[in-house]
């Protein structure tokens, strides 16, 4: 009998586009269980290109056009509609990732999307976290992703992630940087180990380091590690002695990669990634004094499989990401000095009239989270400059790696952030013409928002004692209780009327009631 | 000669033997006649193919001045004369049996092949009038001479040549070959006092030759065979890899000449002249007794008329027991995985599972490979409807599969265009694994159903050859499966398989550990042993852990019908290997692996023997058996072949095979046992089971190959 094709069986494919390889999964959902139907996965020189010649060769466009036709195929054969093709940091970093992608999109039809580092690396962390949610509870957690491209750490108090870093070194990437170095010397692996002392041994991690008491890694290389350091596997978790990597590394840094190939029974490609993994790994690991490393068999398609097959999923994960998103806000804020108190209390009235607006606005979760993001790391720019605040706090916030937002939500952000009762956005401003169009008015309304909240703790005293909000009679109307004097925030507050009446159409009225009365 | 490092029987030499136990079959008085004339065919067509191929390539190693030895310790220049010896001394060993025993025998059956000496008026008339009206207009005799250069003439194709005197006396060449179109043999009008009479088709043209050179005195007429170098070499590296293979399939049909056979006591001058056209070495000529090209009884075997001189049909049961109480193969693989033993199971059950898939709505996509596929193949037929209906059709046609290249060209051709997607194999090996994979939505999700076996999807020969195969939709083989046919497709680099072991990326490495498990377990007291049933043992490196394994006192029982280069029975060598060779109504072709395991037996099968060639050449896949009762069935499967009593002979110490001394053991003959059990498990079945049985179209006792 034919049977009903629409229950519960969809499969779906994930298309991973990486340094070294090109990957896919084709997966379905079995007992709201994430079932594996096929795993594909063809070798490309795409990194090799890049990081040597900052471009992707016709030849290799011709090579991964040919994997992905093939691709297309296996995806025919099980029935596949939904599919999400990404491409991670050697296409990321490809002068040509324009045309590449247009190509790709003309002679397959298929469309592919450049993630950035960031969308990468929150998504592994998410199923990292997911993962090892009931062993990460106590101490702090280092959580590190190894891709042949870019490396990216963050770390877990138990709660969120609070920190965030992508530092631009894979073990491909690092091993191709190098490589002309191996002709001047033979003792190749101190030069690597300098080379990321100076990337790595700059950055200040926000809790003590004996305060980390587990690594959690991923990364293409992270199996054969586990292998070769006869690490248990249990429940899909590697559980690796951090002592048992130092040796290994000790016991290949001097080795070529034809005798780490020999010796250890893996290819001459792998032996040269192994070791520049391994020399991060060694390097990750002097960071802290963890006493286990954790390695979950978790790959990038994990959590994008999970969100096209469990739709619910996806919502999860954004309200995790929201989360991971303000505390690592947070720790920069405390880096940089902000007032907290302050920030958590524009951050409130900010929310509260934004939710209040949600059939004016017409923003979404995201934007909101932006909005708690720009009061989080509003004042970061005094601690460059009291002067040219605003720009510090605009020039800052472009350039801070906050875990799950994307480049244009983080240039929105510093825009949202970078206007006080004073000024207000220009579309002349030349830094507006980074965004596009639709962005800038998404901007406005933000920062006519923000504008707004930030008034009402101008004295960033915490006058507030209640905050209610409501739209009624064609006006927004925010009634405050305070016990103290409010005529600063009053004044400012009247600064920021006429912009906010100009982007919604409705005038902001301020109703103060005095606890003393 | 070397000295060999362990011992180790050269493997042309004991392909010999091998050829030597089917000749056995041809003696053997308790074979039907019919049989007898077979097994003399097979003998012959066998040793064709090794001319054709071994022969040829250690020619010309002798003549690239390769002196390399093997691991028995020879070059190629020591053994050449060595095998020429033992081909010669073979050939007159068929010839013996053909005159000595066949003959003799044939005659008391009261059928004869006359000479047109021995014919009756009438019988002389009837080949007359045959060569007038049919023969006549199909011959085309080749002159040689100063402007007409020798004709290219087929390989093993029959030709007389003809040596004829011109008007100034001196001697003139052309070449008549003998129609190969029609059969070789003619059946006489019935000779007068009862019986049958045949005549062949060449002594009909030699008598009647003089209407051919009506103008030319005929001196001698000498009838030859030719055998030349088939091996193909291809540059893989070739665009389009089929256009290529049509080029290498023509050339081979100009490979150098490695035999000639002629009749004893042929005419010096032709035998001289050949000599020169075909430059070829007086070694390399073979005289025979005649007739030449002894595979010709193959087909007079087959005459519907020797029914009665033949082997009781073995009947291949369907629908196998395993599938009768399911309304589809699905439902019956769904509820558990299916062993089936072919031919005794009938081979239709594949059949039948790849139209139910071609047919099936929910049949997403279909995967296959194919090596050596049937005339009029019913399997090609299922993929091409399948393409049809829509599916998603992917077919991995082994152009490179020997003697089988110009079917399969035509195969692939047929296939790719009904809309298959057609895969020639891979670059530098050849695929050689059975496996068929079916991948199909139902109500929980896409379940994929994987059948594996031990031999081609061929139902011709699966009704000749013994194997096995395995269906199953447990999803580590489903997987397996994807990831092999991504690999065989090119979409995907080899993976970690979960069940699978394939060659060339891990399977001597998978046999080499477990045989050293299995020392290990020796050493340490833990049961231990090892039965491995393959067409050829030749691989040096697992010969000699073998040895190593028999010395740590690990019992290592072997089925190996053909070549044998390992030597059992050597005192502190080999002394705990058995070595059996099973040849008889049934071609021996299942490879299975059984490993003791510290007393949790393993079991695995699949379509590698233990050559260099399949292990390191060829994709080749072994899977283990795993559900207990399919696992029990595979033990006992080895068992009954190591009791058999009738078709086996065993390799002794000095490497001579020897039949099992049957005294005082009840005759065990596994072909038949096999059979008888196939049937069994059938007829226990209940007429309810028979009423819900997918596909009832035959009883089980009606005859349906």
């Amino acid at each position: 009998m034919h049977v009903n094709k629409t229950k519960n069986n969809k499969a779906a494919a994930v298309i991973d586009i990486g340094s070294s390889l090109v990957k896919m999964r084709v997966c379905q959902c079995k007992e709201d269980q994430i079932a594996t139907l096929d795993e594909l996965e063809c070798p490309i020189r795409i990194g090799h290109e890049v990081f040597h010649f900052g471009a992707v060769s016709p030849d290799c466009l011709n090579d991964l056009v040919r994997i992905l036709r093939g691709f297309q195929k296996v995806m025919r054969e099980y029935d596949v509609k939904d599919y999400k093709a990404v491409a991670t940091t050697a296409l990321r970093e490809a002068k040509n990732k324009s045309f590449i992608i247009d190509q790709i999109r003309v002679q397959t039809h298929m469309e592919v999307e450049i993630f950035e580092d960031n969308q990468e690396k929150t998504l592994i962390y998410s199923a990292v976290i997911h993962a090892l949610r009931n062993e990460m509870q106590s101490a702090a957690t280092l959580i590190s992703h190894i891709g042949t491209g870019s490396v990216g750490f963050g770390i877990f108090d138990g709660q969120n992630l609070c920190f965030s870093q992508n530092v631009s070194i894979g073990a491909l990437k690092l091993h191709d940087v190098l490589g002309s170095v191996q002709e001047h010397t033979t003792d190749f692996s101190s030069v690597v180990e300098e080379y990321l002392n100076a990337l790595l041994g700059r950055i200040t991690l926000p809790v003590a380091h004996k305060s980390i008491d587990t690594i959690a890694v991923t990364g293409a290389e992270i199996e054969t590690i586990a292998r070769l350091c006869n690490a248990p596997l249990e429940q899909e978790v590697y559980r690796i002695k951090p002592e048992s990597i130092t040796n290994l590394f000790k016991s290949i840094r001097a080795l070529s990669p034809e005798k780490i190939s020999s010796r250890h029974r893996i290819s001459e490609a792998q032996a040269e990634m192994l070791y520049s993994a391994l020399a991060i790994y060694v390097r990750l690991s002097k960071m802290t004094q963890a006493k286990r490393i954790l390695a979950p068999r978790i790959d990038l398609w994990d959590p994008l499989c999970q969100q096209m097959l469990l739709p619910d999923t996806k919502k999860e994960y954004l309200d995790a990401v929201e989360n991971h998103a303000v505390a690592c806000a947070k720790t920069f804020a405390e880096r940089y000095h902000c007032g907290l108190e302050h920030a958590q209390a524009v951050s409130q009235y900010a929310c509260g009239i934004f939710d209040c607006l949600k059939d004016l606005h017409g923003l979404n979760q995201r934007h909101r989270m932006i909005l708690r993001l720009a009061a989080m790391l509003h004042d970061c720019g005094y601690f460059v400059d009291a002067k040219y605040h605003l720009e510090s706090t605009f020039g800052l916030i472009q350039n801070i790696d906050i875990c799950g937002v994307t480049y244009e939500e983080m240039l929105m952000t510093a825009y949202v952030a970078r206007f006080n009762e004073l000024e207000t956005p220009n579309y002349d401003d030349l830094d507006f013409i980074h965004i596009r169009e639709e962005q800038k008015v998404i901007c406005s309304k933000l920062a006519a928002i923000f504008r707004v909240a930030n008034s009402l703790d101008k004295s960033q005293k915490q006058k507030v004692q209640t905050f209610e909000v409501r739209l009624a009679e064609e006006a927004l109307w925010i009634t405050i209780q305070s016990g103290e004097k409010f005529c600063l925030e009053q004044w400012a507050f009247e600064l920021c009327c006429p912009f906010f009446k100009d982007v919604f159409g409705l005038a902001p009225c301020l109703t103060v009631k005095n606890n003393l009365l | 000669m070397e000295k060999a490092k362990f011992p180790y029987i050269n493997r042309e030499l004991s392909w010999i033997d091998f050829n030597a136990r089917v000749l056995e079959e041809a003696y053997e008085k308790e074979n039907p006649l019919m049989e007898r004339f077979r097994f003399l065919g097979i003998s012959a067509s066998n040793l064709d193919e090794f001319f054709m191929v071994r022969v040829a390539g250690v020619r010309a190693q002798v003549h690239s001045k390769y002196h390399h030895p093997d691991a028995s310790g020879m070059t190629p220049s020591q053994l050449f004369p060595i095998l020429k010896d033992k081909i010669h001394d073979f050939m007159n060993r068929q010839y013996t049996c053909l005159y000595r025993s066949i003959l003799p025998a044939l005659q008391k059956e009261n059928i004869a092949f006359l000479t047109p000496n021995e014919m009756s008026r009438e019988q002389k008339r009837f080949i007359k009038q045959y060569f007038n009206e049919v023969l006549f207009p199909v011959l085309t005799p080749l002159a040689v001479d100063t402007s007409r250069p020798f004709p290219l003439l087929a390989n093993k194709s029959l030709n007389i040549a003809v040596r004829l005197g011109d008007e100034k006396g001196e001697s003139c060449f052309a070449v008549v070959q003998v129609p190969s179109i029609l059969s070789r043999f003619l059946e006489l009008p019935a000779p007068v006092e009862g019986g049958k009479a045949f005549v062949l088709l060449e002594d009909i043209i030699i008598d009647q030759i003089a209407q051919l050179f009506e103008l030319h005195e005929i001196k001698a007429c000498t009838l030859f065979r030719l055998t030349r170098n088939s091996d193909i070499d291809i540059d893989e590296e070739a665009e389009d890899l089929l256009v290529e293979m049509v080029k290498s399939i023509k050339k081979r049909k100009r490979g150098r000449p490695v035999r000639v056979e002629i009749l004893q006591k042929s005419d010096r001058e032709t035998r001289n002249f050949l000599s020169d056209m075909l430059k070829i070495k007086e070694d390399e000529i073979y005289e025979v007794p005649g007739p030449i090209d002894l595979t010709l009884f193959s087909k007079f075997a087959n005459l519907p008329d020797f029914s009665h001189l033949c082997f009781q049909p073995i009947v291949p049961v369907y629908p196998p027991a395993d599938f009768v109480s399911y309304p589809s193969p699905f439902d019956a693989i769904r509820a558990k995985d299916r062993l089936l033993h072919h031919p005794y199971e009938s081979f239709k059950c594949v059949v039948d599972f790849v139209r139910a898939a071609a047919d099936d709505p929910d049949v997403l996509a279909i995967k296959q490979t194919l090596y050596r596929v049937s005339g009029n193949s019913p399997i090609v037929a299922a993929l091409i409807k399948a393409a049809e209906n829509g599916k998603q059709v992917t077919v991995l046609v082994e152009l490179k599969a020997r003697f089988d290249e110009e079917n399969n060209i035509i195969w692939a051709k047929k296939l790719e265009q009904a809309g298959c997607h057609v895969i020639y194999g891979l670059t530098g090996l050849k695929t050689h694994c059975k496996i068929l994979l079916v991948v199909r939505r139902e109500e929980d999700g896409i379940r994929r159903y994987v059948h594996m076996g031990t031999g081609n999807y061929n139902d011709s020969t699966a009704k000749i050859y013994t194997d096995v195969s395995m269906f199953t939709c447990k999803e580590p083989y489903g997987m397996d499966a994807s990831s092999l046919f991504n690999v065989l497709t090119g979409y995907s680099r080899p993976p970690e398989y979960y069940k699978f072991v394939v060659a060339p990326h891990g399977m001597r490495h998978f046999f080499t550990h477990m045989i050293k498990q299995e020392i290990q377990n020796a050493q340490q007291g833990l049961p231990c042993g090892i039965v491995v049933k393959v067409n050829s043992l030749v691989d040096p490196k697992l010969i000699a852990l073998l040895y190593k394994a028999s010395q740590a006192g690990v019992p290592i029982q072997l089925i190996i019908r053909g070549i044998c280069c390992l030597t059992p029975g050597i005192p502190g060598v080999s002394d705990k290997i058995t070595v059996h060779s099973i040849v008889g109504q049934l071609l021996e072709h299942s490879r299975i692996f059984r490993f003791e395991n510290a007393g949790n037996p393993k079991v695995y099968m699949g379509s590698a023997d233990w050559m260099p060639r399949n292990l390191d050449r060829r994709v080749e896949l072994v899977f283990p058996i795993e559900e207990p009762d399919l696992k029990q069935r595979a033990f006992e499967m080895l068992d009954l072949m190591l009791r058999d009593t009738v078709n086996t002979r065993v390799l002794q110490e000095d490497t001579t095979y020897v039949p099992i001394s049957k005294r005082g053991k009840t005759a065990v003959d596994v072909h038949e046992a096999f059979a008888k059990m196939a049937q069994q498990e059938a007829d226990r079945l209940t007429d309810e089971d028979w009423s819900t049985g997918f596909h009832p179209r035959q009883k089980p006792d009606l005859d349906i190959s």
